[in-house]
């Protein structure tokens, strides 16, 4: 839906990302999630008279390194902000951000949509903190300011975007690349990502930029899909009634499926930005920056195409490998060391992202055991749906598989004689199938299939079998 | 420091305790005293010196902090209704080192709410009296840390100067005060006034206890990250051909009688050991104390809006529709007139209306300030200049607000460069005392001691 | 802020609200005069000052052009072994009716 009554959107997003560090901002507590209110807090995060924030490197870093994902020039000297508001989840009043010197900025992000290939501008990315998190309760409101502290990055792209699915296919792009960098962990459901929205609307062909609205605070693609769609479409209804765009700030209603303008916060008056005098500019040495572009894992687009191109999969299945770095790392440990890789991976999209996903996948199924089993299966000492089998049958089992396989009976049988006797068997077993194979009913014959590899204990291996088992029906017949 | 072991730690920390029971409801340096806290340092203290473990020259030595500096479990007010009750979970680091060196806390000293003075009137508690005539103030913002210490009620204090709050009241009260090089002492634990102004500083009965003090506290701390250490030791320094810059825009005809001997008296203690002293000319220093205001009460307009209530400090019982009015009734009743009048117009000075015309001028200002003292300091080891204009006047005594401004000029220039300056008493001509002042460039705190030293000879202490 | 506010006048209506300061109409009267007095002083820095720059984070550069090592004052490590500063758990208080 690029167009609606012969307008078009125009969209910018900002992407809140949390970064992937073991401690706060500016203080030594934990970011685990989920923990109980007010236990990861001290001092600092809690504002206490006297205390002064330090920064901590690895957010820098992680900040440098989101950047250099999205193509952008690093500022080898940037400089921390205040941001100033009154909010009880604000424990400082105010929120140490960058305003005019940002650690990134002029980059982009490449994506593509229905074979077409379209460029999305970053204006910057910068860091920031967060705030803590208000719980509504009936008439109270209760404070946890664990969240309080934790690393951001805000990613502000160019008003490039012009449909939901545009934002949709640039957002799951940039999740990936941050998820595959290790800058954030990208976990939806615990907030590390939350995007705003700015949306202006204009007739097609006319390239200037009008009042926008801002959707704040969405928490998943979904809802930011949503939102686009009908705040387009609420825009263009009220130009077209005659009315006029109000600038704004909305909230998404996800119950109720509508945008609603939310009530300003008190903070007309401006944020009073200034220098944060307790920080001293932000510095990166060219040698830093490069040793820590050295560090960046390989992208999901790059490794899509290597395994394309080397090891011959579709692009369907490599993306299935590159939805998350550590799928994408255990494949390439398990190909390496595999005769066919593009059996193990079939082994691993097809039966492996069955039974266990990202998080635990080393330790479910090691890569060494994989590429073992992929290699018996290729190497026809087991059959494949006996692979397949015993993928569900090693998962988080402390065995070889080669012992498994011997120890439960399920190496190959190719022996013809053994073979010819089941076939023999299960033809006489199976007189029903045999005549409805004689009138013409072709399949008749997956049966009498079924019953040989049945009475194989499943070990056969179906190409000898079929083989037989054709040459008895002819011989039969 | 006190190498003597004639007395305990206990013993003499109930001397000071009975010191501060006799003249303090007089003088109101403290606001609070901690009793039981500083006999039972002093305990510890006796046992490890009995022991032969004694952490050293600060080992049993009583001393009190400003009551804007963090103390663990100990109430740190900031003489303000909006702190009161407020007891700190941490140690600000300058207190931890203290600590850890066997000194005795006696308790917390009196200041101007915040910092916000220079007279130690202004706070929410009880105002502070010069010992040396009770009529009159000890200066401010750090006047109960240099009273106690004029008063004989603490060896020394750590007090905190953001425009001259150590340097006014030692001049005031006839003590050495230190305010040392912006980032040679951590400030964390430091209440926020003007963050990239303040500094901790020290007020001491003369320059080797200053000097000893300053040892102690300074160095980079991993909780301050505009900490750095210096490396230079505070050796003693050879006065012979050190060269000497006297402004000449802190001179005049405002001057009083008392600070001009005071001045005299030093030129000529100074040259006596050598030392070149000539006038030099900083023009700049005319915008110093306009910058200053801007900058000071902007960067407070920031720093005080984490009195709002909601997890610590005073909370307004009165009921509100929103957390908003909620947050700005706490405010409006916690904090003292003066606080208001900075918070105020530094938020007008940030607002978008304010920030071009007055916030950006003063940056300008500021750094047109520290180009010419950068200039300075490449021809001139250190600068030599009145803390005041006079010596501390009577309680209730007006000033108008020009000379207001024009007394920040002294003081100011050394918090927005961020060079070392000090006050070193003079010998008293009028009965009340009057320090005179001293600078030098970043981490040069040695060639003040050793300048001060030459004065403090002089005066014959 | 308030339009009127653009020739050196200082709403106190709006200032205080920004500041999160309450103020009854006798306070806004005084501190209107007292804040206006410390503006027009302020305002004596109108071309004087020239060009020096508004950078900041100038004055810092002499204490720290050498020292590359003091730019972060923290890794990223969790703090446990100093538990006066970090980690503690604080009982917080609660705000009602929002």
């Amino acid at each position: 839906m690029n167009l609606y009554k012969g307008y078009e959107a125009v969209i910018g997003i900002e992407i809140h990302a949390e970064l992937a560090t073991r401690s706060k901002i500016f203080c030594s507590c934990p970011t685990d999630y989920g923990a109980e209110p007010n236990t990861q807090v001290c001092p600092v995060c809690m504002g206490h008279p006297g205390t002064l924030p330090t920064l901590n490197r690895r957010a820098v870093e992680l900040a440098c390194i989101a950047g250099k994902v999205t193509d952008c020039t690093i500022n080898s000297v940037s400089r921390m902000s205040r941001k100033n508001y009154f909010y009880p989840d604000l424990p400082k009043a105010f929120q140490i951000t960058q305003s005019e010197r940002p650690i990134c900025e002029d980059g982009w992000v490449d994506i593509e949509l229905d074979g077409k290939r379209k460029r999305i501008g970053i204006t910057r990315i910068h860091i920031e903190e967060d705030a803590g998190k208000l719980i509504h309760e009936g008439d109270k409101t209760y404070i946890d300011y664990n969240r309080c502290g934790l690393p951001l990055i805000e990613i502000v792209t160019e008003p490039d975007i012009r449909s939901a699915d545009e934002a949709a296919a640039f957002l799951e792009s940039l999740r990936l690349r941050l998820l595959f960098a290790g800058v954030s962990r990208c976990r939806m459901n615990e907030g590390n990502l939350r995007f705003d929205v700015n949306l202006s609307v204009r007739k097609e062909g006319d390239t200037a930029l009008y009042t926008r609205t801002e959707i704040k605070n969405l928490n998943s693609f979904a809802n930011v899909r949503r939102a686009i769609e009908l705040e387009f479409m609420r825009q263009v209804d009220t130009l077209e009634a005659g009315g006029k765009i109000e600038q704004g700030t909305l909230r998404y209603d996800e119950d109720g499926g509508r945008v609603i303008f939310m009530r300003e916060k008190e903070n007309a008056h401006g944020y009073r930005f200034f220098d944060e005098p307790d920080i001293p500019l932000v510095r990166l040495s060219d040698d830093e920056i490069e040793s820590l572009c050295d560090s960046i894992p390989k992208m999901p687009e790059e490794r899509v195409r290597e395994y394309t191109e080397s090891y011959l999969l579709t692009r369907e299945d490599a993306a299935i490998l590159c939805s998350h770095p550590r799928i994408a790392d255990y494949f390439e440990s398990a190909a390496s060391i595999s005769k066919s890789p593009k059996y193990t991976a079939n082994l691993i999209i097809g039966e492996l992202l069955r039974l266990t996903g990202a998080e635990t996948i080393y330790e479910d199924f090691p890569p060494e055991r994989m590429a073992e089993l992929s290699d018996m299966a290729h190497g026809g000492e087991i059959n494949s749906s006996n692979a397949k089998k015993l993928v569900g049958l090693l998962l988080c089992k402390a065995v070889s598989a080669r012992e498994y396989v011997s120890d439960h009976n399920m190496l190959l049988i190719r022996d013809e004689s053994v073979l010819s006797e089941y076939v023999k068997e299960a033809i006489k077993e199976n007189e029903k199938s045999l005549e409805d194979y004689k009138k013409g009913k072709v399949t008749a014959v997956k049966a009498i299939f079924g019953a040989v590899m049945k009475k194989s204990g499943g070990n056969a291996d179906p190409l000898t079998v079929e083989r037989l088992l054709s040459a008895e029906l002819r011989r039969i017949i | 420091m006190l190498s003597r072991r004639e007395i305990s730690a206990v013993e003499l920390t109930q001397a000071f305790l009975s010191r501060i029971d006799a003249t303090d409801t007089e003088t109101g340096a403290f606001i609070t005293v901690d009793r039981e806290g500083a006999l039972c340092s002093a305990r510890e203290s006796d046992k490890r010196r009995a022991a032969g473990e004694s952490l050293g020259i600060f080992d049993g030595i009583p001393y009190s902090l400003k009551d804007n500096i963090s103390t663990k479990g100990i109430e740190t007010t900031c003489a303000s209704r909006i702190l009161r009750g407020y007891i700190p979970p941490y140690d600000a680091t300058v207190a931890a080192k203290l600590k850890n060196s066997g000194a005795v806390l006696l308790g917390k000293n009196n200041l101007d709410e915040f910092g916000m003075g220079s007279e130690t009137v202004n706070g929410a508690y009880m105002l502070c009296r010069n010992p040396h005539d009770r009529s009159r103030i000890a200066g401010g913002s750090s006047g109960g840390s240099a009273a106690s210490v004029a008063d004989g009620t603490s060896v020394f204090s750590l007090g905190s100067d953001t425009g001259g709050s150590v340097r006014l009241p030692a001049s005031h009260c006839g003590v050495v005060g230190l305010k040392p090089t912006y980032s040679a002492v951590s400030r964390y634990g430091l209440v926020s006034y003007a963050s990239s102004l303040d500094v901790v500083g020290m007020l001491c009965k003369n320059v080797a206890d200053t000097r000893a003090v300053f040892d102690l506290i300074r160095g980079r701390d991993i909780y301050d990250q505009t900490t750095r250490d210096f490396s230079r030791s505070c050796g003693d320094i050879s006065l012979k051909g050190l060269r000497i810059a006297l402004p000449k825009e802190l001179l005049g005809a405002d001057l009083s009688d008392e600070v001009s001997i005071a001045l005299d008296f030093s030129i000529k203690m100074l040259e006596a050991e050598g030392a070149i002293i000539e006038e030099v000319s900083l023009p700049s220093i005319k915008q110093s104390a306009a910058a200053y205001l801007v900058l000071s009460m902007a960067e407070a307009s920031s720093n005080l809006g984490r009195y709002d209530g909601i997890r610590y400090g005073h909370r307004s019982e009165m009921t509100a529709e929103t957390v908003g009015e909620h947050i700005s009734r706490t405010r409006g009743e916690g904090f003292g007139d003066e606080v208001k009048r900075r918070i105020l117009a530094g938020t007008y000075f940030l607002s978008e209306n304010g920030r071009e015309k007055y916030y950006k001028n003063a940056l300008s200002a500021m750094n047109l300030i520290c180009a010419e003292y950068a200039a300075l300091f490449e021809r001139f080891d250190a600068m030599i200049s009145p803390v005041a204009t006079r010596s501390a006047k009577k309680i209730g005594e007006k000033t108008t607000k020009a000379e207001g401004y024009r007394e920040d000029e002294f003081t100011v220039c050394a918090n927005l460069t961020g060079i070392p300056a000090i006050s070193v008493p003079c010998p008293c001509v009028s009965g009340m005392p009057v320090g005179i002042q001293l600078s030098a460039s970043h981490g040069r705190e040695d060639v003040l001691f050793s300048l001060s030293d030459a004065i403090e000879r002089g005066t014959g202490k | 802020m308030k339009e009127t506010e653009h020739n050196n006048t200082f709403d106190i209506d709006a200032v205080s609200a920004a500041a999160h300061i309450f103020l009854t109409e006798d306070e806004k009267a005084k501190m209107t005069a007292d804040v206006q007095k410390v503006i027009d002083f302020a305002g004596t820095l109108e071309g004087q000052c020239g060009d020096g720059g508004t950078c900041f984070e100038e004055r810092y550069a002499p204490l720290r052009a050498d020292e590359p090592e003091s730019r972060f004052a923290r890794e990223d490590m969790l703090d446990s072994s100093s538990s006066d500063k970090c980690g503690k758990p604080y009982v917080m208080r609660v705000v009602e009716g929002e």
